[in-house]
């Protein structure tokens, strides 16, 4: 009976020391530099699912690796964002998921939008406040506006430029009121004036472009703003001539016949199958045979290829 | 034999009903079916497995046209007979579903999940507006070389270059156009590949038909024209008043000696007027001028939807990005920015209408394959098709007996010449320069054998595989040093042309039901101008059906695709913050690629789903935006 208790206590000092041993190795793995190799994994992981779309699968994953890491961990910062777009895109504004989404944001972002992770969140949650509903009676464009606004003040240099592109944005949702729409172009035409080089200056051009041509009285400033687009290559961008078509009507339209040769010769030149070039080509020689002066302007040989960008 | 229940068993009431000894063995039959197919099931393992040996992986499309199926099926058979397919124990079949069922055959499928491995992407709303949701990107394997070029089979056919690009380059760039303007390409993915060019339209003719109708055209002009039929088609006038459509020149009728295809509308109309003389001389002959069936608009809509609208193309494009779409055309009737009465959009309708007065009897409630049925048996002198129907009709055509055999010429869509009727309003076809793929197939999310089918894909558009498959269907290649057939010539697509960016909204299949409905009537000579006119504004006020229905529609869509670009947009800026992490460049400011750009473009110009609701305002409508739940 004796042999028999001691026995027993052999067996449970055994497995009981084990135990102690193997719960005292196995969290510190965690810290190692075993495991941040294996945090890089988990992440891959997760990220492939989400960009095949497969946001549940992504979810668990971004959450298992999450809850794996001290907040303080880099990896942290990434799994709470992958989380909160995993949230964010299988959810709509009202749902447990979104608001759980909007709050991973909001978490990211008060860790200061100087650094990218916590900016990119900010611009995320601005753009829930963008698209919180489709009804504008709804909306929550004015906590948009002030979280942009800071992005554009104090944002990484990552986000700032998309962040002005979205403020001018917000500011053109608001179509209804006149106001907003020279607001919108105030802060587009500040922010090239500034930034003239920014990424996405091709793109605000024509944005400008639209806004003076949708919301302003001088059509001659909306061409200024497309031929400025077409300089920064906005045709490449899509593959297609429409804008650049669109900027070579308004040309002839008000008499620029020197924008409008330009205009059309880049569509020839490098859009032959955007549709538009055989018209192009039409227009062409048509000024040439009726526009004084214009006698001399070259009619490009239509061929493939090309890069779209205005010379 | 008696089918209704007798008296005598109890029924409802105190009325009792006897089965006879018919119904007792039909449902005996019917028993019998259904365990056997209850059996087959199982012993089969459902309809995924053939066999027991190995899993099938089914390819679905559409192209029931000639010729079409025995193309694809010989690069099924090849490729099932290549040695890592036999390892994987898979087999490729293709079904082939008739084009009236495929959509629903698609949406009905794709939400059981039940759909095929590979799908020919179209017809399907479902698709169009949920593509993304259903299939697989192809990025990563697109950006990968296609392992089925290899350098020492291409090489005695090709340059350097082009081996090089086909071997070394990426899938995507052994395409001609790099795939830039593809399939839900707004999305910044790819989720589809197409297999060639898209297709033009052409009329295809019968030479001997042609011959004779020209014979008899000939002959009635002889001087003095006596015959009533055609003097009302020849203007005596310089006007061209009535119901004339041509001159009687020196030009036409030296045009008659020859074996030339019609070069004007004029000389068209001319044709159609003799056969159907032909007819009526010999009814039971069965001629026939056109040959025309229920999508007949959406075929010519190609060439014809610009003819005499396209300087509107400016005018009606109310939110200046370059195509005037079917909502906008909408408003300007309704708004009576422009009318029925305007010369142009009246002559439009006219020369619709004077083209389908050659159509046969009943042609809305043909298919497309009878249509070609008709034209092969040589009862129709034309016959307006695709690109995608030639390599089938001259098959057709070359393999008939002797006695019933003829000649098939092709030429373009043809349009009024200037001095005859309409040719004073510069009437124009639509560029085709714009045309860019076509027989798209995309990947399943529910495949069970999804790299296998990639790769089938990749075998599908391999030059060597592409290249038999091009010769034998007849459609224009998209694949590197892929040579078309030389039938597929005529179908190269015309550079020249009107701006292609103009939807009337109701001469194309997407357009609304209604006015396509009520335009079919129109051409089928069931309603007169004024009457038609009339119905087609009152559908564009009917609140349910009309402009506010088409431009909620329109919103919907866009918001739709905004979700998806949006989607897009966020997980490549992910992307870039986990790879400069990982690069140890946490700080660093990243530039946006050129897809982020494009998707930044789209997304910004949508306004947050707003977009549509300026171009309401845009299109001049001060009331509210038309919301339907």
């Amino acid at each position: 009976m004796k042999n028999h208790w001691l026995s027993g206590c052999r067996q449970f000092l055994r497995w009981g020391l084990l135990a102690v041993v193997l719960m005292v190795l196995l969290p510190g793995c965690e810290r190692g530099d075993g495991p941040r190799l294996g945090s890089e994994a988990a992440l891959a992981v997760a990220m492939e699912n989400l960009e095949l779309l497969l946001f549940s699968e992504a979810q668990q994953q971004f959450l298992a690796l999450r809850d794996s890491l001290d907040p303080e961990d880099p990896y942290w910062e990434l799994a709470t964002y992958g989380l909160g777009l995993s949230l964010w895109k299988t959810s709509s504004p009202g749902d447990a998921d979104y608001d759980r989404a909007q709050s991973l944001f909001a978490l990211l972002a008060r860790r200061g939008v100087a650094r990218p992770v916590p900016a990119a969140a900010q611009l995320n949650l601005a753009r829930m406040q963008m698209l919180f509903s489709l009804d504008p009676q709804e909306s929550r464009l004015e906590d948009a506006i002030l979280l942009l606004r800071e992005l554009t003040q104090s944002g990484h240099a990552t986000v700032r430029d998309e962040a002005a592109l979205r403020l001018a944005e917000v500011y053109r949702m608001r179509f209804t009121d006149w106001q907003s729409a020279t607001i919108a172009k105030q802060v587009l035409q500040d922010w090239l004036n500034r930034y003239p080089r920014n990424a996405y200056a091709a793109i605000m051009w024509e944005e400008l472009a639209y806004l003076h041509l949708y919301f302003g009285e001088n059509w001659s400033l909306a061409l200024d703003a497309f031929v400025a687009s077409s300089r920064r290559g906005v045709g490449p961008l899509l593959h297609e001539g429409k804008p650049v078509w669109v900027a070579a009507q308004l040309a002839l339209e008000l008499g620029r016949y020197h924008d409008a040769v330009r205009l059309l010769q880049l569509l020839a030149r490098e859009f032959p199958a955007s549709g538009f070039a055989y018209e192009a080509i039409e227009s062409l020689r048509r000024i040439q045979r009726e526009v004084p002066g214009m006698q001399l302007i070259q009619i490009p040989i239509v061929a493939q290829g090309g890069s779209g960008v205005l010379r | 034999m008696n089918w209704v229940p007798q008296r005598g068993v109890r029924g409802f009431g105190k009325e009792t009903i006897r089965l006879s000894w018919l119904t007792w063995f039909g449902l005996a039959v019917l028993l019998c079916v259904f365990v056997y197919c209850f059996y087959y099931a199982l012993q089969s393992g459902g309809l995924a497995r053939h066999g027991r040996d190995y899993q099938v992986l089914r390819i679905a499309h559409w192209q029931l046209e000639s010729g079409f199926r025995e193309a694809l099926q010989e690069v099924i058979d090849a490729y099932n007979q290549e040695p890592h397919v036999q390892a994987a124990r898979v087999r490729v079949e293709q079904l082939a579903i008739p084009q009236n069922y495929y959509g629903q055959f698609v949406n009905v499928h794709l939400i059981g999940g039940t759909a095929p491995d590979l799908l020919q992407l179209g017809r399907s709303t479902l698709v169009a507006r949920h593509g993304p949701t259903f299939f697989m990107p192809l990025d990563a394997a697109l950006a990968e070389p296609n392992p089925h070029n290899r350098a020492e089979e291409l090489e005695p056919l090709l340059t350097a270059a082009q081996v090089e690009r086909l071997v070394e380059g990426s899938w995507q760039d052994n395409f001609t156009n790099q795939l830039n303007r593809t399939l839900f390409s707004y999305t910044g993915h790819h989720f589809a590949v197409p297999l060639a060019a898209g297709g033009t339209v052409r009329f295809f003719y019968n030479r001997t038909l042609l011959r004779e109708a020209k014979e008899v055209l000939a002959q009635a002009l002889q001087p003095p024209v006596t015959a009533p039929w055609l003097r009302s088609l020849l203007a005596d006038n310089p006007d061209l008043a009535t119901l004339a459509i041509t001159r009687n020149t020196e030009e036409l009728r030296e045009w008659l000696l020859t074996d030339a295809a019609p070069r004007s509308f004029g000389e068209f109309i001319l044709l159609c007027e003799a056969v159907q003389q032909m007819a009526l001389a010999e009814p039971r002959s069965g001629l026939m001028p056109i040959t025309a069936h229920r999508d007949i608009d959406a075929v010519l809509a190609g060439a014809y939807r610009s003819l005499f609208l396209y300087p509107f193309a400016r005018s009606l494009d109310f939110n200046s990005d370059g195509m005037m779409t079917g909502t906008e055309l909408f408003a300007a009737l309704q708004q009576d920015t422009i009318t029925f009465r305007n010369e142009r959009v009246q002559t439009t309708f006219e020369f619709w209408r004077r083209l389908a007065q050659y159509f046969p009897q009943g042609f809305i409630g043909m298919d497309r394959e009878q249509a070609t049925r008709r034209f092969l048996s040589g009862k129709a002198l034309f016959h307006p098709a695709g690109s995608w129907d030639a390599v089938g009709i001259f098959r057709h055509a070359e393999g008939m007996a002797p006695a019933s055999r003829f000649e098939v010429g092709v030429f373009d869509p043809v349009i009024p010449k200037p001095g005859d009727r309409w040719g004073a309003m510069r009437p124009r076809l639509s560029s085709e320069a714009n045309i860019h793929g076509g027989l798209y197939f995309a990947l399943t999310r529910g495949s069970a054998n999804g790299p296998l089918a990639k790769d089938f894909l990749r075998y599908l558009t391999s030059f060597r595989q592409n290249s038999q498959f091009i010769q034998s269907i007849g459609w224009i290649p998209l694949i590197e040093g892929v040579v078309p057939n030389e039938r597929a010539q005529p179908f190269t697509p015309r550079f020249a042309g009107a701006n292609p960016f103009i939807a009337t909204g109701f001469i194309e299949d997407v357009g609304n039901p209604a006015l396509r409905s009520l335009f079919m009537t129109f051409l089928s000579g069931n309603m007169a101008y004024p009457a038609f006119s009339r119905e087609f504004l009152a559908i564009l006020q009917n609140p349910r059906l009309g402009v506010a229905r088409e431009w909620s529609r329109k919103r919907q869509n866009e918001i739709q695709m905004l979700g998806q670009v949006d989607r897009s947009l966020e997980i490549a800026r992910f992307r870039q913050l986990v790879e400069s992490h990982q690069e140890g460049l946490a700080e660093a400011v990243f530039t946006p690629t050129p897809q982020q750009m494009r998707l930044m473009r789209h997304s910004s110009r949508q306004m947050g789903g707003r977009r549509t609701m300026l171009e309401w305002r845009l299109a001049g409508y001060e009331t509210p935006f038309p919301e339907f739940q």
